[in-house]
């Protein structure tokens, strides 16, 4: 069970729509993990969230107070 | 019907289709294969009008100016200038980076500021003077201030007596921020931070303990890492409720070590309201430090792309184009100014010191003093009278550039450097990295909560501006 195999997981739903359609056909969280996991991809649901929070970074918002000289239109 | 100058069309990385972004209405739309083919139909042969039957799509093909009538283009160029004018002279906010020093206590190699030989404190009579001043614009309805310098913690009480000041004028106050090297910033200061009403602090490193020492020392030569460090290990664990925005400087010589520090303090005050983020070292304004050592547009490009790539590092919002808006800023605005210590004006912050890019003076009867340094600012340098830029497809979303450079470039005889848009070259290479976040971010929720999945299973649809990345977050 590892972050990486949640990242490997994420490229191959990414690049595969056949492995894509076939996963995301299952409903139920659980069985849909197991599958998942059937496809070789041992990971658990919180890896696959820890995938996904680290994607939210600086907002927009965030860098337009700090980036020099730049106007914030309101 | 014609196939818009400033369409980029590109295939899936990843996947059957295309897409086709345009850079006149800055939308971006997802096509499946048929879509994609019939586009490149279209497009290769020159048809009069593509040959689909959904009248939607050609709605939407015609409504973001990828499909456009002989004219249309050239027009809505016409309209965007129009609206960047409205922009650029509004005078209902402004916007002002005050210097209450221009004394620094580092001495770093690469730093653009003439001032060190001879610098200045604001005095009491300047500050009050700036009041006044603002008190005379009776427009400004919003007034957002940057303390900057110099160093600006060399004079925090200034900060403090012109914070209460301004707060009596009656104009409402959109936002203080304070650009620190953050040396100073001890916990005497970061206690008064929040009722000074500073809502962000940025604070520069220039990578691990010995890179940084090396680029960011005082002026006596000691180091400075660990007391930066330090201190902003005070400000995360305070009661301070702003946010803290750690600038990494990066030129060729450090690049490498920008992960490696991000990780880091992203690590050790992970939960706390601190982000990291590189910011590119510049040389056009003149200094000894040798501009063979920062990065070019392209090599700029490939470092924010590949920490994407390889490491998922999304922190450059620049991976999808601003619009219309961008290039302008304190430089072409009327009502935007960097004030130095003395009540001098300058139009860029790359500016201060120099006193022959000074456009004005609060003390001055009129306040802008150089009419021709500011003409030159505004309309000497606008990409949209510029024949080269006019015939550029990604003007609509990069506005020019960055005015200072062009200014240096056009009228004081700077090198052709970094001034255009990393677009220019790379925009497909930023499209796809922004469709690449976008489709992670969709599959993590589609995987994450069935029945809510929005990736496109057939056809078309907008990517951008609908649904756009900030929506979803």
């Amino acid at each position: 069970m590892s972050k990486v195999a949640a990242e490997q997981l994420i490229e191959k739903l990414k690049s595969d729509e056949e492995f894509r359609n076939q996963i995301l056909a299952v409903e139920d969280l659980d069985e849909r993990l197991k599958l998942i996991k059937t496809a070789g991809f041992d990971c658990r649901l919180e890896e696959i969230e820890a995938v996904q929070a680290e994607q939210v970074t600086l907002t927009d918002d965030e860098l337009d107070k700090v980036s020099g000289g730049k106007i914030i239109w309101t | 019907m014609l196939w818009s100058n400033y369409n980029k069309f590109f295939p899936s990385r990843h996947s059957v289709g295309g897409f086709v972004y345009n850079s006149l209405s800055n939308s971006l739309i997802e096509l499946d294969q048929e879509y994609y083919n019939i586009l490149e139909q279209f497009r290769s042969e020159q048809n009069e009008k593509p040959v689909v039957n959904d009248k939607e799509f050609f709605r939407l093909l015609r409504e973001k100016y990828v499909l456009v009538e002989p004219g249309e283009e050239e027009e809505q160029l016409r309209i965007q200038h129009y609206q960047r004018h409205r922009l650029s002279f509004s005078d209902s906010v402004m916007t002002l980076a005050i210097c209450p020093t221009s004394l620094c206590n580092f001495r770093c190699p690469y730093c653009f500021e003439n001032s060190q030989k001879n610098g200045k404190n604001m005095t009491v009579e300047t500050g009050n003077r700036l009041i006044e001043w603002l008190g005379e614009h009776k427009n400004i309805k919003a007034l957002s201030v940057t303390w900057y310098g110099g160093e600006p913690l060399l004079a925090f009480d200034t900060i403090c007596c012109l914070t209460e000041k301004l707060r009596k004028t009656g104009i409402e106050l959109s936002g203080f921020g304070l650009i620190t090297n953050g040396y100073l910033l001890d916990e005497a200061k970061i206690s008064r931070l929040n009722e000074l009403g500073i809502s962000s602090v940025q604070i520069t490193l220039d990578g691990d303990r010995e890179t940084h020492d090396k680029r960011r020392y005082l002026a006596g030569g000691k180091p400075t890492f660990d007391s930066i460090l330090e201190n902003i290990a005070a400000l995360m664990n305070s009661d301070y409720s702003g946010v803290c925005n750690v600038r990494v400087n990066v030129d060729k010589n450090n690049s490498g070590t920008y992960l490696e520090l991000r990780q880091t303090l992203l690590q050790r005050f992970k939960g706390k309201k601190l982000f990291v983020y590189p910011g590119r070292v510049d040389t056009d304004a003149g200094n000894t430090y040798d501009s063979a050592n920062c990065l070019s547009n392209c090599e700029w490009s490939d470092f924010n792309l590949e920490l994407y790539q390889q490491h998922s590092v999304t922190a450059d919002r620049k991976f999808y184009p601003e619009g219309f808006t961008d290039g302008l800023c304190t430089a072409n605005r009327q009502n935007a100014f960097v004030v130095g210590p003395e009540g001098e004006l300058y139009k860029c912050w790359d500016d201060v010191g120099r006193p022959e890019m000074v456009v004005g003076n609060i003390y001055a009867k009129e306040t802008i003093t150089d009419k021709g340094l500011c003409a030159r600012y505004s309309l000497g340098v606008d990409a949209y009278n510029d024949t080269e830029c006019l015939a550029c497809e990604v003007l609509p979303i990069c506005g020019g550039g960055c005015p200072h450079k062009r200014l240096l470039r056009k009228f004081y005889g700077g090198k052709d450097g970094n001034h255009c848009s990393v677009y220019k070259e790379r925009l497909i290479d930023y499209l796809e990295a922004y469709i690449d976040i976008k489709r992670r971010r969709e599959i993590c929720r589609a995987l994450l909560q069935p029945g809510k999945s929005d990736l496109l299973c057939r056809g078309y649809r907008l990517l951008y501006p609908q649904n756009s990345l900030s929506d979803n977050k």
